[in-house]
């Protein structure tokens, strides 16, 4: 425990000493600066056009440091030989890893609690919320903390602005596996191709759905195929099938994350299918037992 | 600081237990600190191989082998250099005892342990060659991040930061980040990591490289304090000149075998092989008297610079000239150094 | 100065020589771009919105709130028109489709491709869709029902959306006030009256605290009270239309009545249903029981052998009853309640009245005769047959029926 915390602790500092995640934090703020300026554009709908931007520049710029700063923070390691010193300490190589990511984790729970906070008191200042209007900043965050708390209970949440930080919390589990490709993919590859198979694997995992939909259609086809033509249903299937229903079920299904996007804007309402986060949360320990496995084996260049 | 030897250091690591110190007594009345035996290792690289002409691509393996058997055993208390030129193996022979590579084939003790084992991690200190460390961290935070990860409590680490600092000359630059740091104190941040856990084996793979005169001194200086505090300590080197200096026993690798491996003193032979006479104020005939016997001669500003390998003849070379009015300018005796040694070594095996 | 600082003057020097004409040259190309007549056309192609879907990667909010800021846009600037309808509606699906459960989307392309770009089928669709991404959401085929009635004059149809909105168990009461106007101007009077009457009745019994302070109970009254009014005049026009073919003179409703026009008409009986009103509203009565509220309906409709009394029981019995009135500037012979037509003079002096400051404006002095600056009043006669007058001297209109109207004097009808 106490190496990890040491490895994370640094990971954080040298992830927050980096200027890239400046720059990142900057353009979301800016964006979700924009999503109080856009809202008074539109005709109808502010609230919602104001939470969908908050919560898609909260979510987009949330991945951005995953990916770009999480690729390099293994890679680096490995590549400037840092790792030599650590290996050489008492210090097992799932520990570092583990410190990594969590120091990753750390960096991106940080950057998106700053916008969150930021988002909220965007919200509270244009006044577009249900609760009483003029209630303090403090007890807006207040009450939207504990609501968050509670919804993780599946105790469902009232309110634009309690809703907001379920959302961002269920945002949280996402980033959590996305960090832990990164991860994984920074632990045996070059940062520019990490970059691309996370932010592929992110884009998969939010498509999961249609892929599995895909499947869907082309196991009908097949089965109209296999009856018209009088043969068994598995002679008409396509390799494709067998892609897309092994790509549905490798990829993790994000789309899980981002539902209760709706549920806030909509519903007014938000409650939390526990199974998600646990979902989540599992599918990223896979992800680091696979990194470590992968990692263990490696020799250092 | 404590001057005596001391077998395994101050056991703050809440692991190391008493037995490592006594189950690696082999009974010579040293301690076997390192040792290898049969130790290999062959890196395999995939390869692409493409030809174009028949439009065939396929992979294969590209062996190489980087360190063949190699036995070595390293004992308590001194100063093991492992010489041997560029890509012969040293680095690897490190990697592999640090746990970075894994090795082929054979196997590694230190302190009696097998390689990987977290007790005698606690214990050993390691500075990587041409390392690069966390330059966003200051000086001081960079010795904490390795104090926690050897587990050291906050007030300990402290004090060691420190000690450790003023020890390598770098407390006016605590404060500094490490991309401030120039070259030389990175290279002496860098050994001060690998002591703060007071080890009892330092492993240097190529302290001195890439440093200054000044520099490889200042190293030179903190290597020959460790053995004055009973640690011991294995460095690789191609610089042969300060190796010779400071080694106790050296080990010669070269394309990744062992070619041979004793004390200074034993690997070169202990007498003087020339002696470099440089004499003035001599007359022509007493020259041309020693000129056979001497393997050279030669005049430089009315200075005559003599290289004789015979002990009566340079006897004779000085006597003649005090007594023929002249003046002895200098008397170098020459040993074989261990640059000789090490380019016959390698030649001859190679040939 | 040294090279350096040179090299630095020479790439300013550069920058700034390329920098100029570039900026020239790029507004020239944005002024040649604002000239363009398809500038919407061309930038709001979208491909289907499958294909957007795959792409928007789960932001589709952010996606469908972006091309809903951009069309409300486009739209404001003259592109929302009739040949650009298909297009249209394919931006407005795509951002549905991101979106199902935007509702701003479908009130907008029910007013862009309906009102804008005169397509009813494509109005239908929007509501269908709208419909049943929402199903409990009144506010698109609220929306739909008002497109159907007002622009395409469609009841109908527009009864048939209310019907659907009502599915919204949250649907505020004016929506439920449209089926009985629909009804009634559909010919539907029975149905209409039965719903509204159900309707207040309902909602007299649930009456908050101060009843009389509630609009939307008001409303509701005000809404049975159109379609008893309706119903009444629907049966006083045919008769007085006939009576005009006949003889070529425009009767008086008591001429009509006495004539025996309206005997075997079904009409309410208003007095019976202010009797139960009055009795709930006292506390008489406490509630009405849903069967004896359907009885109650039923019987409430009677055959008349003459005109039953109008509706409005509340205003003076001189504002009471329906009057014929032949010189109307809309329409000749209309039937409107006498309470309205007291109305009407209101608002015809008025008119006179604005006609007058229009007058002092371009001229000195007070006009003389309505002839001057009003000519259509002059001749026009009031719908209980007096004629209007002006007084220069006072500067005040005014009719012969009603030579001192005051603003107190004129019923509140609804």
């Amino acid at each position: 425990m106490r190496e990890i915390y040491a490895i994370a602790t640094n990971t954080f500092k040298e992830a927050i000493r980096n200027r890239i995640l400046y720059f990142i934090l900057i353009f979301a703020l800016a964006l979700i600066l924009l999503s109080g300026v856009l809202s008074e554009l539109t005709i109808a709908g502010r609230t919602k056009i104001m939470l969908d931007f908050g919560f898609t520049a909260i979510n987009f710029f949330g991945v951005a440091i995953a990916v770009f700063v999480g690729v390099s923070l293994v890679y680096n390691e490995l590549e400037k030989k840092s790792i030599y010193t650590i290996v050489s300490k008492p210090i097992g190589r799932w520990q570092f890893l583990l410190g990594k990511y969590f120091g990753l984790l750390l960096t991106v729970v940080v950057n998106i609690a700053v916008m969150s906070l930021f988002f909220l008191w965007l919200v509270h200042y244009y006044g577009v919320m249900d609760e009483k209007v003029d209630a303090g900043f403090l007890t807006v965050l207040t009450t939207s903390a504990g609501r968050a708390v509670a919804s993780f209970f599946w105790w469902p949440a009232y309110g634009y602005a309690a809703n907001i930080m379920p959302v961002v919390a269920l945002m949280l589990v996402e980033l959590s596996i996305v960090t832990g490709f990164a991860v994984l993919f920074s632990s045996f590859s070059t940062p520019t191709l990490s970059m691309m198979f996370t932010v592929m694997v992110f884009i998969a995992g939010r498509l999961n759905e249609d892929i599995v939909r895909f499947s869907v259609q082309l196991h009908d086809k097949a089965l109209v195929a296999a009856q018209t033509m009088g043969t068994t249903l598995e002679e008409q299937l396509s390799l494709s099938y067998y892609l897309a229903r092994v790509a549905a079920y490798v990829t993790p299904n994000l789309g899980v994350f981002t539902r209760s996007v709706n549920q806030a804007v909509y519903e007014n309402q938000i409650q939390i299918w526990p199974w998600s986060i646990l979902y989540g949360l599992l599918y990223t320990t896979a992800i680091l037992a696979l990194a470590i496995m992968i990692f263990q084996r490696r020799n250092f260049k | 600081m404590i001057d005596t030897p001391r077998p395994y250091g101050m056991l703050w690591v809440k692991s190391a237990g008493p037995d490592l110190a006594v189950d690696h007594h082999d009974g010579t009345g040293f301690m076997k600190v390192i040792e290898t035996e049969k130790l290999s290792k062959v890196y395999v690289r995939d390869v692409i191989d493409t030809e174009y002409g028949r439009l065939r691509i396929r992979f294969r393996n590209r062996r190489t082998v980087a360190l063949k058997d190699l036995d070595l055993s390293v004992e308590q208390g001194e100063i093991f250099g492992l010489l041997g030129p560029n890509g012969a193996g040293k680095t690897t022979t490190i990697k592999i005892l640090m746990g970075i590579h894994y090795a082929t084939s054979g196997s590694a003790r230190i302190m009696g342990r097998p390689l990987g084992d977290r007790q005698v991690k606690s214990r050993i200190g390691f500075l990587p060659e041409n390392p690069y460390f966390y330059d966003y961290l200051k000086g001081w935070e960079f010795l904490d991040f390795y104090g926690q990860l050897y587990g050291i409590p906050r007030a300990r680490r402290r004090a060691k930061i420190e000690e450790l600092l003023a020890q390598v000359g770098l407390s006016h630059a605590a404060n500094i980040p490490l991309r401030g740091y120039s070259k030389g104190m990175n290279q002496r941040i860098g050994l001060a990591q690998a002591l703060m856990n007071d080890p009892d084996v330092v492993f240097l793979d190529e302290p001195q490289s890439g440093l200054d005169p000044l520099g490889r001194k200042e190293v030179r200086d903190i290597i020959l304090s460790l053995r004055r505090q009973g640690k011991t300590v294995f460095f690789s080197s191609h610089i042969l000149s300060d190796a010779e200096m400071i080694c106790d026993r050296v080990g010669i690798v070269h394309k990744g075998m062992l070619r041979s491996v004793g004390r200074l003193g034993e690997l070169l032979s202990g007498t003087v092989a020339e002696w470099e006479i440089v004499v003035r104020g001599v007359g022509a005939e007493l020259l041309e008297s020693w000129r056979p016997h001497l393997a050279s001669l030669i005049q430089s500003d009315g200075d005559y610079w003599a290289i004789s390998r015979d002990q009566a003849l340079t006897d004779r070379i000085i006597q003649q000239t005090v007594a023929g009015a002249g003046r002895v300018v200098a008397l170098t005796p020459r040993r074989q150094s261990l640059e000789d040694y090490f380019i016959h070594e390698v030649q001859g095996k190679a040939q | 100065m040294n090279a350096r600082k040179w090299t630095i003057l020479i790439a300013a020097v550069v920058f700034l020589a390329a920098a100029v004409p570039v900026w020239r040259l790029q507004d020239e190309q944005i002024y040649q771009f604002q000239q363009r007549h398809e500038l919407y056309r061309d930038t709001l192609y979208l491909p289907s919105s499958e294909y957007v879907k795959a792409v928007s990667l789960g932001y589709d909010h952010f996606v469908a709130d972006y091309l809903w800021l951009r069309m409300i846009q486009s739209f404001a600037a003259g592109w929302s028109r009739p040949e650009n309808a298909d297009q249209m509606m394919n931006y407005l699906k795509v951002i549905t489709d991101l979106d199902p459960n935007f509702e701003e989307v479908y009130s907008f392309a029910i007013m862009a491709v309906g009102e804008k770009g005169d397509r009813y089928d494509l109005v239908k669709e929007v509501v269908e869709t709208g419909y049943m991404n929402n199903p409990s959401q009144h506010r698109t085929p609220y929306e739909g029902a008002y497109h159907a009635y007002w622009q395409r004059d469609d009841a109908r149809q527009a009864k048939f959306y209310i019907r659907l909105a009502l599915h919204d168990h949250q649907v505020p009461d004016f929506v439920k006030r449209w089926i009985p106007y629909f009804d009634a101007q559909d010919g539907r009077y029975r149905a209409a009256y039965e719903f509204a009457l159900r309707n207040y009745l309902t909602m007299l019994a649930q009456r908050p605290e101060r009843a009389e302070e509630d609009v939307n109970l008001l409303n509701t009254r005000n809404n049975l009270m159109r379609v008893v009014d309706e119903w009444i005049r629907s049966v006083i026009e045919p008769q007085a239309q006939a009576w005009h073919e006949r003889t070529g003179e425009w009767p008086t409703v008591e001429q009509l009545d006495e004539a025996g026009a309206f005997a075997g008409n079904e009409l309410p009986d208003y007095a019976m249903i202010n009797a139960v009103i009055h009795a709930i509203m006292d506390g008489t009565v406490n509630s009405v029981a849903p069967d004896e509220l359907e009885a109650l309906t039923r019987n409430s409709i009677r055959t008349w052998d003459r005109l039953p009394p109008s509706p409005y029981a509340y205003v003076p019995p001189y504002h009471q009853g329906y009057l014929i009135w032949p010189d109307s500037p809309l329409e000749s012979g209309i039937v409107i309640s006498r309470a309205e037509a007291v109305n009407q003079i209101w608002h015809m002096l008025n008119f006179i009245h604005e006609g007058v400051r229009t007058y002092r404006e371009q001229n000195p002095s007070m006009p003389e005769r309505l002839e001057d600056f009003m000519p259509q009043f002059a001749e026009m006669k009031d719908p209980f047959g007096g004629s209007f007058t002006w007084d220069p001297v006072q500067g005040r209109a005014a009719t012969t029926t009603f030579p001192d109207l005051k603003p107190e004097d004129i019923p509140h009808l609804y």
